[in-house]
């Protein structure tokens, strides 16, 4: 039996550590151990509500608009305010566009290359690697010139030694499947996408100011003002350029993206058995319409029954510290996040160390449960609560992918399931902001140019005394921020990232987290490259809001996989 | 002065003490009258998004912690090689989307400025909180000045 430690897991953001044990070329056992972003309530505490989500919008910075908004409903919940139509628009509009940029810098920038093998790409055809492309779709970069330029580009660097991103110690495993010219395919959209995101980023720049952190959320609505008459305002210029951008992103989603995940699946098809995990799934809702439904409903779906969804209730939700390095009273039980404490207590072993305590306490990661069982979060868990409830647009997206690859719903319930997930919420995400913003032309032909309501802004309107939760469906998942408010100051703060529900540790009942559970079983080629270990961990896009960005390297200097 | 073709950019997290150094000398530079006109923009822990900044850019000044296991709040300059050196070091840094990533993505769509430093100085502590540590807090001022000092250059 040979035990696999893979720390730091790259391409994500944040810090983890993966255990692993492996029999017979299978993962047995797998344990998840990361720091996590702690002192949030620290910062917070004492200070005006209102300006909270200045703060924890920079908790971590792959997507702020996230904690933005989980504070800013947060502090809504709390305190009864309903925002302006416009300004749920907008938030819509923010938040989908937030989506869908992640979700393609995820796929090609952090999840590819587990797939993609760059060096092969170098052994490419180019007029091949045109007929494919042009197979698969009508997107117009697709020449043999073109692709021959592409070849060049990456022989350069790769010569050049400054192989930078594309730098990984995994180049050659014997799990990678794709013929080269997949590879100089994919390795092109990589670069495409790069640029298709710094352009799609102009959403951002537009509805949410200059800088890179969005300037214009506001409790009680939005900031930045509608008029389609005024220069400095979200006007009918703003509309045609929001719209071009869309149909930009649009064009990249249909045309490469989603192809290139049904072009690269028939060469990964056991993927579609590896990496379930719990089989559990947690949505809290998202895109609240003008009828106050969620567009994407919450819910819950349990052990992969998709024949139902069951309505979310916030009291069932709690973090037990069991497996994890902070104190509670009785570590037996979970506490729901409005009595949460944060009371870091590290007693793990004294680095430089072989490996963690795993039958004690291993992670700075709480363990939510939801009515104590774990939970995924995510776009599939999104999906399928969408698909379990009937939603029209996701149950007719899924079906139409599970058609394609001409398979039925158990194989979403695995890395690739969880990959193409991400794709297809994507597309959905994508083509449902064209509505939005007709619903924002609409009302500003009507006259109807509100995006605040100011009613209670003024601390004096508020009550002693008041609590509250804000949940967002972040693109890794559900997203929660607690809130208790005394005389006009934060008393109390917790959040719950998607990540925690991913990366958590085990619970008092020893109930894995959906990370370990899904490496069970995983099968390994060879346990000094656990390419299949990221393959799994990738997919769940893990975001771990370590929020430390320059790292004490005074640790550990050894390699970052070790075989026990 | 070429303002139109300078930026200054400081990252780094705000709400971990010494580590968000980029951010606080942002908040100066911005005050500063003689840096009109010129790109200053708090990246904070942003990656891939802050690459629109670098658009036409011919000077890139880059603020942020550096360790390399000097004393807190001992000034550093890198330059060039120095800084895919320093880098590379730091390989497995926990922010994987990070500087890193966005100067290979520069290089890779051919948006790299003819010049680029990374000027800062050496954190002391790293831990929940928005103020600078004694060290650090006293130097941020000859920070601000040899940054301003090479903008001039």
């Amino acid at each position: 039996m040979a035990k696999i430690i893979v720390d730091p897991i790259t391409r994500i953001e944040g810090h983890l550590r993966i255990e692993a044990e492996v029999k017979n070329g299978k993962i047995t056992r797998a344990w998840s151990s990361s720091t996590m972003f702690r002192g949030i309530e620290k910062i917070l505490q004492g200070r005006d509500p209102r300006e909270a989500w200045v703060i924890t919008q920079r908790i971590c910075g792959v997507c702020t608009t996230v904690h933005a908004l989980a504070s800013i409903r947060a502090v809504e919940n709390a305190l009864g305010i309903t925002v302006p139509d416009n300004a749920r628009i907008l938030r819509n509009i923010i938040i989908g566009s937030q989506n869908v940029q992640d979700h393609i810098i995820h796929f090609y920038h952090l999840h590819a290359l587990d797939w993609v093998d760059v060096v092969s790409a170098l052994k490419a055809d180019p007029a091949k690697t045109a007929k494919l492309a042009q197979s698969i779709s009508d997107w117009p970069k697709s020449s043999a010139k073109y692709f021959k330029g592409i070849k060049n580009k990456i022989a350069a660097f790769v010569k050049s030694g400054q192989l930078g991103i594309f730098a990984n110690a995994y180049w050659g495993h014997p799990t990678y499947k794709l013929p080269p010219e997949a590879n100089l395919m994919a390795v092109a959209h990589y670069l495409e996408a790069l640029n298709i995101q710094r352009e799609y980023i102009r959403v951002h720049a537009l509805l949410g100011g200059k800088n890179p952190h969005l300037q214009t959320f506001l409790v009680g609505g939005m900031a930045v003002p509608v008029d389609p008459d005024s220069e400095n305002a979200l006007n009918a210029d703003s509309i045609a350029l929001l719209l071009k951008l869309q149909d930009n992103v649009k064009a990249f989603v249909e045309k490469v993206y989603l192809p290139d995940i049904l072009a690269v699946a028939p060469y990964y098809l056991e993927w579609a058995k590896i990496g379930g995990g719990v089989g559990n799934y947690l949505s809290y809702g998202d895109f609240p319409g003008a009828d106050g439904k969620n567009w994407f409903p919450g819910g819950v779906v349990i052990n992969k029954d998709l024949s139902k969804a069951y309505p979310l209730n916030e009291k069932k939700i709690t973090e037990y510290v069991t497996h994890s390095w902070y104190k509670y009273d009785d570590e037996s039980k979970g506490l729901h996040p409005a009595e949460g404490v944060t009371n870091p207590h590290y007693t793990g072993p004294k680095p430089p160390y072989k490996y963690l305590e795993t039958d004690k306490k291993y992670s700075w990661v709480k363990a939510p449960r939801y009515d104590d069982k774990p939970m995924e979060v995510g776009p599939l868990a999104r999906l399928l609560v969408g698909y379990a409830s009937g939603q029209k647009e996701i149950v007719n997206a899924v079906n139409g992918f599970l058609k394609k690859v001409n398979a039925g719903p158990e194989v979403l319930f695995s890395t690739l399931g969880r990959t193409a997930a991400r794709a297809i919420e994507t597309l959905l995400m994508v083509n449902k902001t064209f509505e939005w913003i007709a619903e924002l032309e609409a009302n500003m032909k009507k006259g109807d140019l509100q995006i605040h309501d100011p009613k209670w802004w003024e601390p004096a309107t508020w009550p002693k005394e008041a609590m509250g939760y804000g949940w967002h469906e972040a693109p890794r998942g559900g997203l929660g921020h607690w809130i208790k408010i005394k005389d006009k100051k934060i008393k109390n703060y917790q959040a719950i990232v998607p990540t925690t529900w991913n990366a958590s540790p085990r619970d008092a009942r020893g109930a894995m987290g959906p990370y370990e559970a899904s490496l069970v079983g995983t099968p390994i080629a060879d346990p000094k490259k656990p390419l299949e270990i990221l393959r799994t961990v990738h997919s769940f896009d893990p975001c771990l809001a370590c929020a430390v960005h320059v790292y004490d390297a005074k640790g550990n200097e050894t390699a970052a996989v070790k075989v026990m | 002065m070429d303002r139109n073709h300078i930026l200054i950019l400081g990252i780094g997290n705000y709400l971990m003490g010494d580590d968000g150094i980029g951010v606080h000398a942002i908040e100066a530079l911005r005050k500063n009258r003689m840096l009109r006109g010129i790109d200053i923009v708090d990246g904070g822990t942003k990656g891939l998004e802050l690459i629109n900044h670098f658009e036409n850019k011919k000077r890139a000044i880059i603020i942020d912690a550096i360790d390399l296991n000097r004393a807190p709040g001992e000034f550093i300059l890198l330059r060039g090689e120095q800084i895919t050196t320093y880098l590379d070091r730091i390989r497995y840094s926990v922010h994987e989307i990070g500087l890193k990533d966005l100067l290979s993505t520069l290089l890779l769509l051919d948006m790299m400025p003819d010049e680029l430093i990374l000027i800062g100085l050496q954190p002391g502590k790293i831990e929940a909180g928005t103020t600078l540590s004694n060290g650090v807090k006293n130097n941020l001022n000859q920070l601000i000045d040899r940054i301003t000092e090479i903008v001039h250059a």
